[in-house]
Parts: structure tokens; sequence; C-alpha cells
């Protein structure tokens, strides 16, 4: 787990004038899940082409298993790709499609027709080895394109936004199936998705992303409950940002709102905002030491109901709870020093 | 829904009439009326003060038996398909490393690039077969240039008013038609198979040869489809190109039929199985096309 599979250093790409990718420097260990995660064009997908061999970089350098990678044509390269539309060969049947990058490098026949049954059996695709694409559901030609890239056993294998265009339910399916057989394969997965939940449900560590800059790289529940900046907090998730002022004293530290401290994790730099998810904010009596403010709205979110508290500054702060509360009641917040961030 | 609850039954499928009316009119009036006069035409009898109303078959029989030899009109209707199958072959062989290049190496303005390789279509047709009589000709361009470049010392007559200067012609004037189809099929092969193909190990060549080229077919097979029915059709052709022995296609003998000759019958049968021989021929391709075009319909 701690090998180090492959070197991104000072990677750079540029479009003509638009530089897309401004120096990313990027470890990736061997049989890790690394998800980069990013609003759309902040070059996630380019980082993965330039991975596969599809683009090269202006500049920088990247090393697979200590070895130069760029010099390498794409076809010549132990990385396979899902693509986003999965971009099955449509002439072919399931079996022929699986079997594509083996027939090309000539392995013999029978280890072909082994290899590709037990990655039938794998993805559930045994009986519909002898259909088209065309005949397949969206969940279907993505287990194909999965199989397909899988089978020839590479070191890494790239996925592209992968579960985009499936529905809502399919596609937690698929998460656990991606992991499941990631887990089980050993493979050094690298899944490039702009959605934050599926993120944070498979990946081993994410990389946050934005405007062509790595914001932050951590594991996945660091990534979520300490994040390194307000566009991490902001992307990963529903938040509350309280302005303050930091102060910092010999065991313990504050952050002081509204005239008040509130005991904080000590910071190593100076926090301008403090973060509190809003299942980490806490319903108090008034008079309590606390933030106090107005409840001004309740909106059924299914399991909870998101509610909304206009503190004595105007700003309103969001809590979640399982009942409704009256409305211009007023109320008092608190919260652990544990569970809130600064930034 | 609202739009539909609005109108009765009669009244929406009167308007739907409406819209299919001028295309329906339109082929009534120029398709299926000539063709059918042409078929009743094809039975009656040539007498000599015109046609005369009286059942007979004798014009069909007559396209199998008379003549001798190459004169047989059965075998100017073998030679015309023997000149339209090289002259699909041609301008398929033309257009398509020119289609392939527009789409798949031309980064920018494929528009214009395709717009150049379609613009002989916006010259008419006349101007075009006689270019190649002053390219072709005794004193025509070529030869000029042979007897400059001391190639040979007397102009080649054999250039011009051959078989080989009509398929020059046609090959030129259909392979627009050609390559608007093709470009059209071969636009719709999603460019990311080519980028799956690679990643998983396959070369330039053979990814061409085991995606590009099988997707291919079917936009292969509409644009020769286009080149073989009208080449079978062209009678200007062979007339301003074909010189005393190759300006006979079958073509030229319906036309004879309804000029010089003026039996109009006869004509009209050999229309009709032309008619029928083409329709034959392109309804084998299309059931082709529909074969290869099902197995790539997928992964869109």
């Amino acid at each position: 787990m701690d090998k180090k599979l492959i070197e991104i250093k000072n990677l750079k790409k540029s479009f003509g004038e638009n530089e897309i990718i401004k120096s990313i420097s990027l470890d990736v260990f061997d049989g890790e899940f690394l998800t980069l995660l990013g609003p759309s064009g902040c070059g996630k997908t380019t980082i993965l082409r330039i991975l596969a061999g599809f683009e090269y970089p202006t500049e920088g350098e990247i090393l697979l298993d200590g070895e130069n990678l760029i010099t390498i044509p794409a076809n010549k390269r132990n990385i396979n790709t899902v693509f986003q539309s999965y971009a099955l060969f449509p002439h072919l049947s399931v079996r022929d499609n699986i079997g594509y990058g083996m027939k090309i490098k000539k392995v013999p026949l029978k280890e072909l027709n082994e290899r590709v049954d037990e990655m039938l059996a794998l993805t559930s695709l045994e009986v519909l080895a002898n259909r088209k694409p065309l005949q397949l559901s969206g969940g279907q030609q993505q287990r194909v394109a999965i199989a397909r890239s899988l089978v020839n056993r590479p070191k890494v294998l790239l996925l592209d936004e992968p579960l985009g265009a499936l529905d809502l339910g399919l596609r937690k399916k698929m998460q656990i199936e991606l992991k499941r057989l990631q887990k089980k394969l050993g493979t050094t997965y690298i899944y490039v998705t702009h959605d934050q939940e599926e993120a944070l449900t498979i990946s081993d560590r994410i990389v946050v992303m934005n405007a062509g800059k790595i914001e932050q790289c951590d594991k996945a529940k660091t990534v979520y409950q300490k994040p390194a900046s307000k566009f991490v907090t902001e992307f990963l998730g529903e938040t509350n940002l309280i302005d303050g002022e930091y102060c910092d004293e010999e065991n313990q530290a504050y952050f002081k709102i509204q005239g008040r401290a509130y005991p904080v994790e000590k910071q190593e730099k100076k926090m301008k905002l403090l973060s509190v998810r809003p299942e980490n904010l806490k319903v108090c009596p008034p008079d309590k030491d606390g933030l106090k403010g107005q409840i001004v709205e309740n909106v059924f979110m299914g399991e909870n109901y998101r509610i909304g508290v206009q503190a004595a500054n105007g700003q309103v702060l969001y809590i979640l709870q399982k009942e409704p509360m009256n409305k211009g009641s007023v109320v008092g917040l608190t919260f652990d020093a544990d569970k809130v961030s600064g930034i | 829904m609202e739009k539909t609850k609005k109108y009765s039954y009669g009244t929406k499928r009167f308007i739907q009439f409406g819209l299919i009316a001028p295309l329906v009119i339109w082929l009534v009036l120029f398709l299926i009326i000539p063709y059918l006069n042409l078929f009743v035409n094809s039975f009656w009898t040539n007498g000599v003060f015109g046609v005369q109303h009286k059942f007979t078959l004798e014009n069909y029989t007559k396209f199998f038996t008379s003549g001798s030899g190459s004169n047989k009109p059965i075998m100017v209707l073998l030679d015309t398909l023997r000149i339209s199958v090289i002259v699909m072959i041609c301008t398929i062989l033309i257009s398509f490393p020119l289609v392939y290049f527009i789409n798949f190496k031309v980064k920018k303005n494929k528009q214009l690039f395709y717009m150049l390789a379609i613009i002989p279509l916006w010259v008419s047709y006349i101007m075009r077969a006689y270019s190649w009589r002053i390219i072709l000709g005794t004193n025509g361009m070529l030869n000029s240039f042979l007897i400059w470049s001391g190639i040979t010392s007397k102009p080649i007559d054999a250039f011009l008013y051959s078989n080989g200067s009509v398929i020059i012609a046609m090959v030129h004037i259909y392979t627009p038609f050609v390559l608007m189809p093709m470009y059209t099929a071969m636009e719709q092969i999603p460019k990311n198979l080519i980028e799956a193909s690679k990643d998983l190990g396959c070369g330039r060549i053979r990814t061409f040869i085991k995606v590009l080229l099988p997707l291919s077919i079917p936009g292969v097979l509409t644009g020769g489809t286009y080149a073989l029915a009208l080449s079978m059709g062209d009678f200007l052709a062979p007339n301003l190109l074909g010189g005393p022995t190759s300006s006979t296609k079958i073509s030229n003998i319906v036309q004879m039929q309804f000029g010089t000759s003026n039996n109009w019958p006869y004509g009209a049968a050999i229309a009709i199985i032309i008619f029928l021989v083409v329709l034959m021929i392109i309804t084998i391709l299309g059931k082709l096309e529909k074969h290869f075009s099902k197995l790539e319909e997928a992964g869109r």
C-alpha cells in the first residue's frame, strides 16, 4: 500500500493560451483507490488523459514504477481506461469486446478464453456474452467497459466519470461493485468524478482539484472533516462558515465569535473562518453559553429537517433535526471542538 | 396532451395529411405517373403511324433476341453494368481516403474541407463533361503536355472517345454524390472508439482495420449505391465522350428509341428492364447496408 506506483512531478498542460493544469505534483500508491474530485473544467479529466497517453503534458514528469511514462505511446502503456461513454465496439459481441485487448497482444486462445470467462463471471455478464452492446442496458454496458479494461490486468485502471450516465439507484450499486472488484483484484484505480458523495463513498484517498491546482489530497474522511480550504469545505457537502477571531493561549486555542470565545483545536495558521457541518451544530437552551439565533425556516429533507437559524449578525446557520422547530423561537447553538475545522 | 385534445380525430388526420401532401403530390406527379405511363407503354405495339394500343410482349422479347454479338441490347446492358461497377469502385476508392482524412485528421475547419470536396456539384453537368474533352482531346491539355515534355511526338487519340474517358468523366461527376453519404455515415462513428482501441493496445493500422473499416461499411455502401444507380442512367457522358465505339450505353439506346428510332414502346420496355435491374441492385446493397449498420448502432 505504501509503495509509490505513479509519481507525477510538476505537471503542466496548456491548450493554446489556456493553462488547464498549473504545476501538479502527486504520488499514487500501489493498490489504492484514488479519486480526482473537482468541478467541471478543473483539469481532472486532462490528468487522466495524460496518464492514458491521449494528451501530452506541456511540462513535467510522470514515472510509473520509476520509469518515465510520457515517452511511451498510449497503446504500449500498461494502463487501461474506462471511458465516460463506455466506447464499446458496437460491431463486436460482449465476449469479443472483452477479448479485444488480449487478441491484440496475441495471448494464446485458450488463456484468452479462460480470462474472458473469468471476467464475465466476476461482472455477472455470462448470459450476455454473445450480445452486441446495442442490446444491453446502460449498467450492463458499464460492466462490459470495466471488464474489457480489467481483463488486461493493467497496473493502473483509469475511470473517467464511469457512472455519470446511470440513474441514482444503479449508480449506488455500481459504486459498491467497483469497490468490491478493486479490493478483490488489488488494481490501482484512479477515478475521476465531480460527485462529492460518490468520491467520499468509494475512495481511499481524494484529491480535490480546482482551476488546475490541487486544493487538498488526503484520506476521504480527513478531507471531509478537516477541509484545508474554503473551496474544499464548500465543495464537499454543506457547511456553515462563521466569521470570528482566532486567539491562541498557552494550552488552549479559542475562536471568538461575536465577543464570545469558543474552545477549538490548535491551528497551524491563524484561522479566519470556522467551518461547522449542519449535523455537528447542536441545539441548547438560549440562556446557556452558545450562539443565539432565531428559527427562520424548516425544510423537510426526508430523513431530517434542515432548519435555518438566524444569528444576531443576520447570518443564517443551518442545522439538522429529526423534528421541525417553532418558527420565531430563540435557541442556542454549540459545537464540539473536535468536530469543527478552521480555515 | 393539451394540444391533442383540441382536435377531433378526423381533423387531426386532415392536418397530418395536409403536411405530407406536397411530398405525396410530388411523388405521384413525377415518379409514379411517369413510371406507370412507361409500364403501360411498354406493352403497346409500335406501328408505322405511331403507337397502337394493342397488347404485346414483343418489346420485351426483342430486348433479349435482337441484334448480334456485342450489339445485343442485353450485352449493352451488361457492359453498362460493368462500367457502372467500375465507376462505383473508383468513386469509393477516391472518396474513402478523402472522407477519412476530413473526418478523422482535420481538426479545424472540417466544414470548409467538406465544402471544397463537394464544390464540383455546383458546376453544371455539361461543363464538367465538356471539360474532359478539353483535357483529353487530340489537341487537349494532356496531349499538349505530353508533346511539350517530349514523352510522345504525336498526339494520342485514344484518351478521348473510349470507355476510359467515359469512366473518368463519370467518376469525376459522381464522386461528390458518393462523398456526401459516406461523410455523414463516418461522422457518426464515435471518436472515442479510436482512443479505446489504442488504450487496449492497438496501433493505428490495426485500429483502422478492426474498428474504423468495419464501421464505415454502411456509408461506403450507401455512397456506392448512388454512383451505381446514377451511372447506369447516364447517357450524356457516353454521348459526349464515348465517340463511335463507346457511346452506346443502355441509356443511350433508350434515348434513341424516344428520339431518332421513334419506337416508344420498345424504349419504355428497356427503361422498365433497367429500372428492375437497378432496383434489384439497390435492394441488395440496401440489405447489406442495413446488416452492417445494425452492428454499428450501439454505443452512441
